[in-house]
């Protein structure tokens, strides 16, 4: 019994021990990344953990943020609805930005480029609830200081993200916001076939639907 | 026991027959707008209280005919324009015929038919008539003077430098301000409200709507465009003003001509024609409606043709589009709305003018024979009004009577919530004002309450915290000190 519960606290210990390098690359940001992928001390444990502690700190501004900074409508405030976007923003600009460096040697994966961007994420989650504290002391005219927290996270995030992407395609700075540019065109590329392809399936199903009908009433 | 239940059964009869929904009895549902832009339905503010046109007060003179436009002057007559008969025609409130206005004595003879399409009519407190006479190409003033009819003076075309060629002099509106400044609105003209100086001289346009002009827009007409293109695209001009109305402040409500209907379609501009119009809450644009159909009837924004400054900085917005009457307070606040389109004793068919005597609007609806409308406030709007006063006089602590009837009549009124808030703010409640206002999402004044009570939170436990950090830091140099000395002792030992 102490031993498995001594093996379970070293687990957690050895956990964190690897949260070290996501806030490692907040300092560091190259040095950080090429530890990720090329010493290979990234893991999609610590990615999967910055994702849900993102939603979470998300939520969290939706609920608690004061009323002065955060005029949410009740009846229609749905985290839940947030989240899905989150998430689907997140593959989808995945999933565009490998198609599109695959084709232009781009020496990342799937895994580096998803493991790239939800470690750069470390400083959202650091502001977003810090932020939503400090809204809760301050009036209207100081209300400045809380949207400067939360763009500083913000620009600092995406700051991460285009180093990431950097060192893990092995890319220059121009052909990376090269690559960024095209990769939110592919993003809506993705979008416009995934509406075509679910109008395409609705009307194959009316087709469907209607013969079945007729075959019902002959 | 028998007698007993039948005296129970009687008396829920009673009650379940008895009249509770009087104040329902309207064609109309009421409602407003939240916070957020949602539409929140409402007890009706106003109710119809009579219609009524000139077959009504005296059928010898004939009926309207495409009447244009309403005033009321100080002593309670009003003037209505009675467009296709080319004349003005003046009653009281108590629906008696006080003259008809078609003709007017000049220099000693008398001028008959003198008018041809007058359109709008202003009454200054002097008791001088302008009337815009379209097709006369005019603005003529006139005074009665042993109950006939003189003409004064006229302003025609100004003739000055800068006008184009072609400019035609087509006046619609009229309206004096206290300094005797004539402002005139002219149909198709752009550069603003035409003005004239007491004399009848042309001096200059007032309230220039900005023109709004998107970088999109400027990039495509430099890249994508042809000369050909450009020379046949509508040219970006300002909009064309609809009306307007004088408040007691000299300040001049106006509407205009919105097309992308994003933007406020009331301006209120002060002496030197700024737009100087409140509005706190940017989901709710001073538009009318914030949502509509697009097709069907009845479909589309809400087009306002008319505005009406009312007592205690509220102003009300006419309709054309669903015939409802918008009311606002000096702070934007979207009040009540009234009235609607239909065939129904109180509803409107082609409304065209607003007008307001004390607290009841009277609206002139040009459809067939053409009548009036006279609503009268309920005893929710009268609530409203009442409130409405107290807090533009700044007797905000009176004013929460008011609202505090308001919020048993209608909970969902979010002006009544932040109204109770405000009093508990003046009167040094900051908690409980705090929560007032956050149902009525009143967030600036949230804000304020919010700033004094944590301004009294930390007054209250500051000290202590000082205090104590002060003791700490005391005990600690004192054992830095009797340390040192320790030690130093031991040193010397």
């Amino acid at each position: 019994m102490k031993n498995a519960l001594g093996q379970s606290a070293g687990r957690i210990a050895d956990f964190f021990r690897h949260y070290r390098l996501p806030l490692y690359i907040m300092v560091r940001p190259f040095d950080g990344f090429y530890a990720m992928k090329y010493l290979k001390e990234g893991t999609l444990k610590i990615s999967f953990l910055n994702v849900i502690l993102l939603l979470i700190s998300y939520a969290i501004n939706d609920q608690y943020a004061s009323l002065i900074v955060n005029p949410q409508n009740p009846l229609t405030l749905n985290s839940l609805w947030h989240w899905v976007m989150i998430v689907t923003a997140l593959i989808l600009f995945c999933v565009s930005n490998w198609s599109v460096t695959s084709l232009m040697d781009g020496e990342g994966k799937l895994k580096d480029i998803f493991m790239s961007v939800t470690y750069a994420m470390t400083p959202l989650i650091l502001t977003i609830v810090p932020a939503t504290i400090l809204s809760n002391f301050l009036s209207q005219e100081e209300a400045g200081f809380y949207f400067m927290l939360m763009s500083v996270g913000v620009a600092y995030f995406i700051f991460l993200v285009f180093c990431g992407l950097v060192v893990v395609h092995n890319y220059g700075a121009g052909k990376a916001i090269f690559s960024i540019v095209l990769t939110f065109f592919a993003l809506l590329a993705i979008v416009f076939l995934i509406t075509l392809l679910l109008s395409l399936w609705q009307q194959l199903y009316v087709f469907v639907y209607s013969i079945y009908t007729e075959l019902m009433f002959r | 026991m028998f007698k007993k239940f039948i005296a129970l059964v009687v008396v829920i009869l009673i009650i379940a027959v008895s009249p509770l929904a009087v104040l329902a009895d309207t064609p109309f549902q009421g409602y407003t707008y939240n916070f957020w832009g949602t539409l929140v339905p409402s007890p009706a503010a106003y109710v119809p209280v009579r219609s009524f046109g000139l077959h009504n007060i005296c059928p010898e003179i004939g009926d309207m005919s495409d009447p244009t436009d309403l005033h009321a002057d100080s002593e309670g007559q009003i003037y209505i324009v009675d467009w296709g008969n080319n004349r003005v025609v003046v009653i009281d409130t108590e629906l008696n015929l006080i003259r008809v206005i078609d003709g007017y004595y000049r220099d000693g003879a008398w001028v008959e038919n003198a008018f041809n399409r007058p359109h709008g009519v202003f009454v200054t407190d002097d008791a001088e008539i302008f009337i815009a006479d379209e097709l006369n190409r005019r603005v003529v003033v006139l005074q009665v003077i042993d109950d006939e009819v003189h003409f004064l003076r006229e302003i025609l075309s100004p003739n000055v430098e800068g006008l184009e060629d072609d400019f035609v002099f087509a006046p619609l509106h009229v309206l004096v301000d206290r300094g005797g400044r004539v402002f005139v609105i002219v149909r198709h003209v752009f550069e603003g409200i035409m003005s004239f100086n007491a004399a009848g001289e042309f001096i200059g346009y007032f309230g220039t709507i900005e023109v709004s002009f998107s970088w999109v827009d400027m990039a495509w007409r430099m890249f994508f465009m042809t000369e050909e293109q450009i020379r046949r695209d509508h040219a970006i001009i300002p909009r064309e003003f609809r009306s307007m109305d004088i408040d007691r402040y000299g300040f001049i409500f106006t509407t205009h001509i919105e097309n992308w209907h994003l933007n406020n379609q009331v301006m209120r501009l002060n002496p030197r024609g700024e737009d100087v119009l409140r509005n706190f809450n940017p989901n709710v644009v001073i538009n009318g409606d914030q949502g509509w159909r697009e097709t069907g009837p009845m479909s589309g924004p809400s087009v306002f043709i008319d505005v009406i400054a009312r007592s205690h900085g509220k102003y009300s917005a006419l309709c054309s589009t669903r015939g409802r009457i918008y009311t606002y307070d000096s702070e934007g606040n979207l009040l009540y709305v009234f009235g609607g389109m239909g065939s129904l004793e109180g509803m409107t068919r082609m409304p065209r003018a607003i007008e307001t005597i004390g607290d009841d609007i009277f609206i002139l609806d040009a459809h067939g024979r053409g009548r009036i409308i006279h609503y009268a406030p309920s005893e929710y709007g009268r609530l409203i009004n009442r409130a409405i006063a107290m807090r533009y006089d700044g007797h905000e602590r009176y004013a929460v009577e008011y609202w505090r009837q308001l919020v048993k009549l209608d909970e969902n009124f979010a002006l009544a919530w932040s109204g109770i808030g405000r009093s508990l703010l003046a009167a040094g409640d900051n908690v409980g004002a705090m929560e007032y206002l956050r149902h009525g999402m009143d967030v600036r004044y949230f804000s304020t309450a919010f700033r004094r009570n944590r301004l009294e939170v930390m007054q209250g436990t500051l000290p202590n915290i000082f205090t104590v950090g002060v003791v700490f830091a005391a005990l600690f140099a004192g054992y830095k000190v009797v340390r040192r000395i320790k030690s130093g002792k031991e040193d010397d030992a």
